[in-house]
């Protein structure tokens, strides 16, 4: 099994006002691995990622979506606390938004065989003018993808060169040290143009 | 508890055609019990009046999208043994505009005046009008509406020989269970909530279209 090191988890967090108040907090965790070069600090490969990756994907998200953050740690030390980088982007499509649990799903696909080996991520929210019916509008679909792919493309940082990964909690020990982290490099991504579901975003029960 | 001999069923079936082309079906179910012995009736006065009373309201407030095909009404297995009655054709949704994915649906609460899961209920309908949403919920223009036309389920039906069809909530598992093969266990629907926030409805949804 593909054991990886120097991995480091980015953890995109935001909020999202409900309709009858309150707000539910939004997250996306990717992991990049260290290919090649000298391992840098967490918070600086999270600044790059902000900067260069997370900046063109947030910008399709609805304008109800408000950055919070940035956590990031390398999950190969299972003591290593995780730094906070602020957030400088929001949402910025405007007019209505769909549900909270309807989301923009993208496949992860890795070299290695297996269910272990494979991932997912659910972007939310969506405004309704990104979509038509059961699929998003074949502009909105452009612009995601374009978003989608640079978000999974490499972090060059100083000489150091981060791969996007997969990483299987699963087969992986990341409770205590030493850590062991299962996983393998994304190969491509693939964009579903069918609107997904992300249940655990929805909002509660109203009467 | 709540065991009943004189039990019908009667399912809604329409399609939409998702973004993709796929036909999805979309079915809504509905149990009547007989307190009497029902005398033999025909099904298309008992069809006129769940249409006219019961669907109909409710089939305005669906997306334009929706497409009606038939009743499939039919006495469980239970009471007379033999297949379901296809009969007559279901009208369309009514709403025009865009809608949302077919996951999406207006969730309506069932309650009687028992206690428990088993004699608890759930319906969901969609296709749902972009019209009648703002973000999570429904608008309280829509929530208003929806409320009416659910108001009808809880009405008892007429058929042609003068039987009277009262809206019932059956458990599967109870009925399942109950020792005597021939009855059903349902007791009255007393009460149906539209609730403001949105529902899901998985199954329904297109399968997956890729980039």
């Amino acid at each position: 099994m593909p054991v990886l090191t120097n991995v480091i988890e980015i953890v995109a967090e935001g909020t999202v006002p409900f309709t009858t108040g309150g707000a539910k907090v939004i997250q996306n965790v990717f992991h990049y691995q260290l290919q090649s070069g000298t391992p840098q600090t967490a918070v600086d490969v999270a600044q790059q990622f902000r900067d260069n990756k997370w900046v063109t994907l947030v910008a399709q998200l609805h304008e109800s979506y408000t950055g919070v953050g940035f956590n990031a740690r390398y999950i190969d030390d299972a003591l290593e606390n995780y730094t906070f980088l602020a957030s400088t982007g929001d949402g910025l499509i405007t007019g209505d938004r769909l549900p909270m649990d309807m989301a923009v799903a993208c496949v992860l696909r890795c070299a290695a065989r297996g269910k272990n080996f494979r991932g997912s991520k659910h972007f939310t929210p969506l405004a309704e003018s990104d979509t038509l019916k059961d699929e998003l509008t074949s502009a909105a679909a452009i612009s995601w993808n374009t978003a989608i792919q640079n978000l999974f493309t490499t972090i060059n940082l100083s000489g150091a060169v981060y791969i996007p990964v997969v990483v299987s909690k699963t087969l992986s020990q990341l409770r205590t040290n030493p850590c062991t982290v299962i996983g393998s490099p994304i190969t491509s991504v693939l964009l579903n143009k069918t609107i997904g579901t992300m249940r655990r975003r929805r909002q509660r029960t109203s009467r | 508890m709540g065991s009943r001999l004189y039990t019908l069923g009667i399912v809604t079936q329409g399609v939409v055609t998702s973004s993709g082309g796929q036909i999805r079906p979309v079915r809504n179910s509905f149990v009547y019990y007989s307190a009497t012995p029902p005398t033999p009736f025909p099904w298309i006065p008992f069809q006129l009046a769940f249409e006219s009373v019961v669907w109909s309201p409710i089939v305005a407030l669906l997306h334009s999208d929706y497409t009606g095909i038939a009743y499939n009404a039919y006495y469980p297995a239970r009471f007379t043994p033999g297949t379901g009655h296809l009969v007559g054709s279901a009208p369309s949704g009514g709403v025009m505009g865009d809608r949302l994915p077919l996951s999406v649906a207006i969730t309506v609460r069932l309650n009687s005046d028992f206690r428990g899961k088993n004699f608890q209920g759930l319906k969901s309908f969609g296709p749902v009008a972009e019209t009648h949403t703002i973000d999570d919920e429904l608008t309280p223009l829509a929530h208003a509406q929806w409320t009416t036309a659910i108001g009808n389920m809880l009405v008892p039906l007429l058929d042609g020989a003068g039987n009277t069809w009262h809206p019932a909530i059956e458990s599967r598992v109870l009925t399942a269970l109950d020792p005597n093969p021939l009855a059903a266990d349902c007791v009255d629907m007393t009460y149906a909530t539209v609730r403001f926030r949105l529902g899901l409805k998985r199954h329904r949804r297109e399968r997956t279209v890729t980039f």
